[in-house]
């Protein structure tokens, strides 16, 4: 909408009626404006811009070394060495759990509905296939570590290392089960305006004799309560990143 | 504030007028967020000076020339990185030569992947590593004033492949890497590079592998201001 302010002419009769529209619908046009009122390159100042209302970046950080070295494993919880403080050990068998008991967990409010980019980095590691075969018996077991992000309480698929179990003994390809890994991955969702967290989850999925399972179906759950064997199974450092960018009207806010 | 306006038929006064100026003048010099609809605002009114996104750099490394790792460093703390550890030049970041540039509060994502492909001897032949070798990545920005700083969260180890180490057994690596980081600096900042370190560290490892070949990846980064 353009204003057009009609003025009184030379010689008319003023009407107060229309003289006062060009304030009515001069006034009108104001409390409204869109980008009819704004010209072009109007915001060429960022300073101008008030801070935060384009994108918020909310910055999670656990920086916990493995104290890896050239003639010294990680020093995780299991044999010799005082592991870091803030090593995450992953409860086996226990189902998808907060990393850090939540210590990289991002919470905001936001008044608009946001377009929000989560992303994480965690470093995974377990000590090795002979830990991994004295606890269970045999070297036919895998200890498989699996993460997701997790939004509003409910977990992402895709966002890491984890699948469903599509058959009894379909375990094989449902999580990670080598080693140790930098793990990573992203998610892009449309989120309503109010209060929301997203977090990291992990777990050591239960593990099956890998090579019989192709002929014998067969679960293999271990119980570890003292948490004690189970030890040296850890996430150390860990990030989570969110970046929200406002989306004002689009979904209706 | 809506205007109070004589309706018609009334007489005109001096201050009828002068009521209808001073709402105007009033709603017109204190114009908030109220007083803009719906979808005011679209790419026109926006100049791109004034987007929070201030710069953005990547590189992409196609594959079409590899990159052989075989430094070894000492340990995965930071203070190992810069001296110890090879610069993977080609996922340099520095926007062109030019830097990055900030006038206020920062915020930095910076992201790094790549591709172990094998492990190889000092015959450069593919073979299985002890799978207590590492390969570590780590992530670092450096200032106009050279100062050079590791971004510690980025430091991640990745256990190479091996069942039987020494072997050809399982020599295929295939290793994805990806690493995401985030730093901030809380005034006006110049930074000039944007790094990718990388090393071998043993642990343990019995049989260690020469080299570790890197193909393809990117490195990237989003610079915000006033975040």
């Amino acid at each position: 909408m353009l204003f057009f302010p009609k003025g009184v002419f030379n010689g008319e009769v003023v009407d107060p009626d229309r003289l006062s529209a060009d304030f009515v619908e001069g006034n009108r046009i104001l409390s409204d404006t869109t980008h009819y009122q704004w010209a072009e390159d109007t915001f060429t100042q960022r300073p101008k811009l008030e801070a935060g209302t384009h994108v918020n970046i909310i910055n999670n950080t656990k920086h916990v070394r493995l104290q890896i070295t050239s003639g010294q494993n990680p020093i995780v919880g299991r044999g010799v060495g005082t592991p870091a403080p803030d090593l995450w050990q992953i409860p086996l068998d226990r189902g998808l759990q907060e990393i850090g008991d939540g210590d990289i967990r991002a919470e905001w409010v936001s008044d608009v509905p946001e377009l929000v980019m989560i992303c994480y980095c965690i470093q995974y590691y377990m000590p090795g296939q002979a830990t991994v075969n004295s606890i269970f018996g045999g070297n036919d077991h895998r200890a498989r570590f699996q993460s997701l992000i997790q939004i509003d309480g409910s977990n992402i698929p895709g966002t890491g290392p984890h699948a469903v179990e599509n058959t009894i003994s379909g375990i094989r390809g449902t999580g990670f089960a080598y080693t140790s890994l930098g793990v990573s991955a992203t998610t892009i969702q449309f989120l309503e305006a109010g209060a929301h967290f997203a977090t990291v989850v992990a777990n050591i999925a239960r593990t099956d004799p890998h090579i019989s399972s192709f002929d014998v179906a067969e679960y293999d759950y271990k119980i570890d309560g003292g948490g004690q064997e189970f030890k040296g199974f850890v996430v150390a450092s860990r990030n989570l990143i969110v970046m929200r960018f406002g989306r004002g009207a689009l979904l209706g806010g | 504030m809506g205007v109070n306006k004589p309706s018609s038929g009334d007489t005109i006064t001096k201050q009828s007028v002068i009521g209808m100026h001073d709402t105007l003048r009033t709603n017109i010099n204190g114009m908030d967020d109220q007083f803009i609809g719906p979808s005011s605002f679209g790419i026109p009114q926006m100049s791109t000076s004034a987007s929070p996104l201030v710069a953005f750099d990547h590189v992409n490394d196609t594959g079409t020339s590899t990159i052989v790792m075989n430094t070894f460093g000492n340990s995965d703390i930071s203070t190992d990185v810069i001296p110890n550890w090879q610069d993977l030049t080609t996922f340099r970041l520095n926007n062109g030569g030019s830097g990055f540039t900030t006038v206020g509060a920062s915020q930095y994502v910076v992201f790094f992947t790549c591709r172990i492909t094998v492990a190889r001897d000092g015959s450069a032949n593919d073979m299985a590593p002890d799978p207590q070798v590492h390969a570590m990545f780590a992530i670092t920005h450096e200032d106009n004033g050279g100062t050079e700083t590791v971004v510690q969260s980025s430091i991640m180890g990745y256990g190479l492949y091996g069942t039987q180490p020494g072997t050809i057994d399982w020599e295929k690596q295939e290793i994805p890497v990806a690493i995401w980081c985030s730093f901030n600096f809380p005034s006006a900042k110049i930074i000039d590079t944007i790094r990718v370190y990388s090393c071998m560290l043993n642990g343990t490892a019995v049989t260690a592998p020469t080299d570790i070949i890197i193909e393809r990846g990117t490195s990237g980064v989003l610079v915000f201001e006033r975040v």
